[in-house]
């Protein structure tokens, strides 16, 4: 019995209209999970019960989501810690470029948020809820779906989207309809049931596995087996071992170069000059890498060459299961430096510097002495003490004391300037001539992840065509006592699309028993 | 509890369980990252052979076993480490019959630039020449850092970055043999 919702008068199950007020009683059946509950909605028992239907929730599982999308959006207001300048502490970096709000920022966790364990619990969250509602509903549908009978209570049926009571009077012909519209048809007795496209039903659940994969494949990403990322600067000529790699593999660059769009190239003079210096077409290192044998940091290793390559700016080189991108670069560190003496007879004599590891003491061919009393590779001004910022020679600057018999003068000398500290100028000293070399920035990167990361997206949109360009459709035809049949159809999406289809039958057959 | 109830509860201990490892094997993984290239207490250190620019010797760390060792990685352009030096260097005078020997790694500069350093602030302890390797294998990417190594070979102390320098006695004297 079902009770009018207007004026309460008691109605048989399968009445479509109240018998007293006329008022549609018929509310149409929530067909999601065919109807029947699912199981985390039965009543809760333990603990473990009520974590699974708090997970099993879509609602909890769109809070969790909106929440994860809010702190991912809220990481992308100030850099991240691994992007703030070199040499700067995120202390100091976060208060004084952003106030109060970047030391809360730091406080909270904020710079270095996607790789914090409360930003991956909050993804495990999402996996758990996502992995948890699937189980829950996809169980119960399968199931419901392979048992299904086809003869079903009359009171189902009315509460289907397309209800119709027809006469059928030739039954082989709307059958041979139905059929030919793709439905499988099965048979109990005089009943029917026609059922097309229930794949599309498991769409959600292939797209749900999609993004499972590319929440473990975060996960694993974690692992350096699995993900490596190393940065090293190796200057031209050198070897330098690569980070975190147990001192296993070194990389020689052999060669630095860079190739510039030529400045009278018609296509593109006006935007170099526009621009106002050079512009790089591609830069490209020539490099070895090596294997190092077991040795003691520290000392000179035995090296064994694995590869010999070029890699330039989108053509990586693949060695010992890296991948080795070239990814930056210095030009023009100063490799030498060639100083032109005069003494007081106006008499000159050169001498080069290497800057990498100056000789002390320099004879001089017009008589002269020069003795390096000190060197700064990357000189600047710290208020009136010179001092070096690195130990590259980026900016190089020399301390000299020349001499000749009994007079000495000390001067400072750079690329562009000498400046004497003794007050006295008797003898004239300059750079005429340098060499420079190049600094080559590599990337060494290991990603196993990838190829997890693709698998689930093809997964992921499988599951969403699988979803989205087809529907599961159901006719049932029930043969009532009077001999006409009961009509009820079922769609999980494109209600009127259905209905025309199923018109469209009928009419077919219809026009057929005309002619 | 009916044998269906009893398989459900036991198939959503274990789902449950499964996911819970997850995500504590990656909240292990992320707070123990960039540590791992880091050298801690606790930890054996790792052996290395450089110079020594004061006597042209190879000093091997392994080989100084017995003695307690302060390791600290320097440039002459880094400001802490000019108010570290000499403090380092009263320090070894005062520790020197104790068994504790100072070294003190340079990031490769130029001897020049080294010999004018030592010389400015009268040094006569063990400077080392790195050549990238052992800076990469204490994973020190700042200066200045220092390690304070027990007789046994182990780390007994780790400094990333400066010194509390009124603590230097309390930490040296950890590793006095």
């Amino acid at each position: 019995m079902q009770k009018c919702s207007i004026c309460k008068h008691e109605n048989n199950l399968d009445s479509e209209r109240c018998h007293n007020c006329g008022n549609v009683l018929i509310e149409k059946l929530d067909m999601r999970y065919e109807g029947a509950d699912r199981r985390s909605q039965q009543r809760t028992q333990t603990i473990i019960d009520k974590i699974w239907r708090f997970f099993a929730s879509v609602r909890n599982g769109m809070y969790i989501l909106l929440l994860v999308l809010l702190i991912t959006a809220i990481g992308t207001i100030l850099p991240q810690r691994a992007y703030i300048p070199i040499g700067r502490t995120p202390q100091e970096f976060y208060e004084s470029e952003y106030g109060v709000f970047g030391s809360l920022y730091l406080d909270l966790g904020f710079d270095q948020l996607y790789s914090s364990w409360w930003y991956m619990t909050l993804l495990g969250l999402l996996g758990a809820s996502i992995l948890i509602a699937s189980i829950d509903r996809f169980f119960p549908l399968y199931r419901a779906l392979k048992l299904q009978p086809v003869k079903r209570k009359k009171h189902f049926l009315i509460r289907q989207v397309y209800v119709r009571y027809k006469e059928i009077s030739n039954q082989e012909r709307l059958l041979k309809q139905i059929r030919g519209r793709g439905y499988r048809i099965r048979q109990n007795g005089e009943d029917y049931l026609a059922e097309k496209n229930r794949f599309a039903r498991w769409g959600p659940y292939v797209n749900h596995i999609g993004l499972l994969l590319v929440l473990l494949a975060a996960f694993l990403r974690l692992f350096p087996y699995f993900y490596q990322d190393e940065f090293v600067w190796i200057r031209d000529g050198e070897t330098a071992v690569v980070p975190d790699t147990d001192q296993s593999l070194f990389i020689k660059n052999e060669q630095f170069s860079v190739d510039t769009y030529e400045n009278d190239d018609p296509k593109f003079e006006a935007a170099i000059e526009q621009e106002g210096r050079s512009i790089p077409k591609s830069f490209s290192t020539d490099i070895i890498v090596y294997k190092a044998e077991d040795h003691i940091a520290g000392e000179t290793p035995d090296l064994d060459v694995l590869n010999q390559m070029t890699v330039s700016v989108n053509h990586p080189g693949k060695a010992a299961g890296f991948t080795i991108y070239q990814s930056g670069y210095q030009l023009n560190e100063f490799s030498s430096l060639t100083l032109r003496t005069e003494n007081e007879e106006g008499v000159t004599a050169d001498f080069k510097i290497d800057t990498e590891n100056p000789q002390a003491d320099y004879e001089l061919d017009n008589g002269l002495q020069a003795k390096l009393v000190d060197y700064y590779p990357d000189y600047q001004l710290d208020g009136d003490k010179i001092i070096t910022a690195t130990k590259f020679p980026r900016n190089p600057g020399f301390v000299f004391d020349i001499s000749e018999d009994n007079h000495t003068e000390r001067l400072f000398i750079a690329i562009d300037e000498a400046v004497s500290k003794t007050g006295t100028n008797n003898y004239s000293v300059r750079a005429v001539d340098y060499d420079t070399h190049n600094v080559t920035g590599l990337s060494v990167k290991r990603d196993l992840t990838l190829p997890v990361f693709l698998l689930g997206g093809l997964i992921f949109m499988i599951g969403l065509i699988q979803g989205l360009y087809w529907q599961h459709r159901r006719i049932w035809l029930q043969r009532q006592a009077d001999g006409s049949y009961l009509i009820a159809g079922h769609t999980n999406k494109h209600t009127s699309s259905f209905e025309r289809e199923m018109d469209r039958i009928f009419d077919i057959c219809d026009k057929g028993e005309s002619s | 509890m009916t044998p269906i109830r009893k398989r459900r509860f036991i198939v959503r201990l274990t789902v449950l369980a499964i996911l819970a490892c997850f995500v504590l094997i990656a909240c292990w993984q992320l707070l123990g990252e960039g540590k791992a290239s880091k050298v801690e207490a606790g930890q054996q250190t790792p052996d290395f052979m450089l110079k020594d620019l004061q006597t042209g010797q190879e000093f091997k760390l392994s080989e100084k076993r017995g003695k307690g060792v302060i390791v600290n990685f320097w440039a002459t352009y880094c400001e802490p480490c000019k108010q570290e030096m000499p403090l380092f260097e009263k320090a070894s005078h005062t520790y020197e019959n104790k068994d504790v020997i100072f070294a003190a790694v340079n990031v490769d500069e130029s001897s020049v630039v080294i010999e004018r350093f030592l010389d400015l602030y009268n040094l006569s302890f063990p400077i080392l020449l790195d050549n990238g390797q052992v800076m990469e294998a204490y994973g020190v990417d700042a200066l200045p850092a220092t390690f304070f190594i027990s007789a046994d070979g182990t780390v007994s102390r780790t400094v990333y970055g400066p010194l509390e320098t009124e603590r230097l006695e309390e930490y040296v004297d950890e590793i006095v043999p």
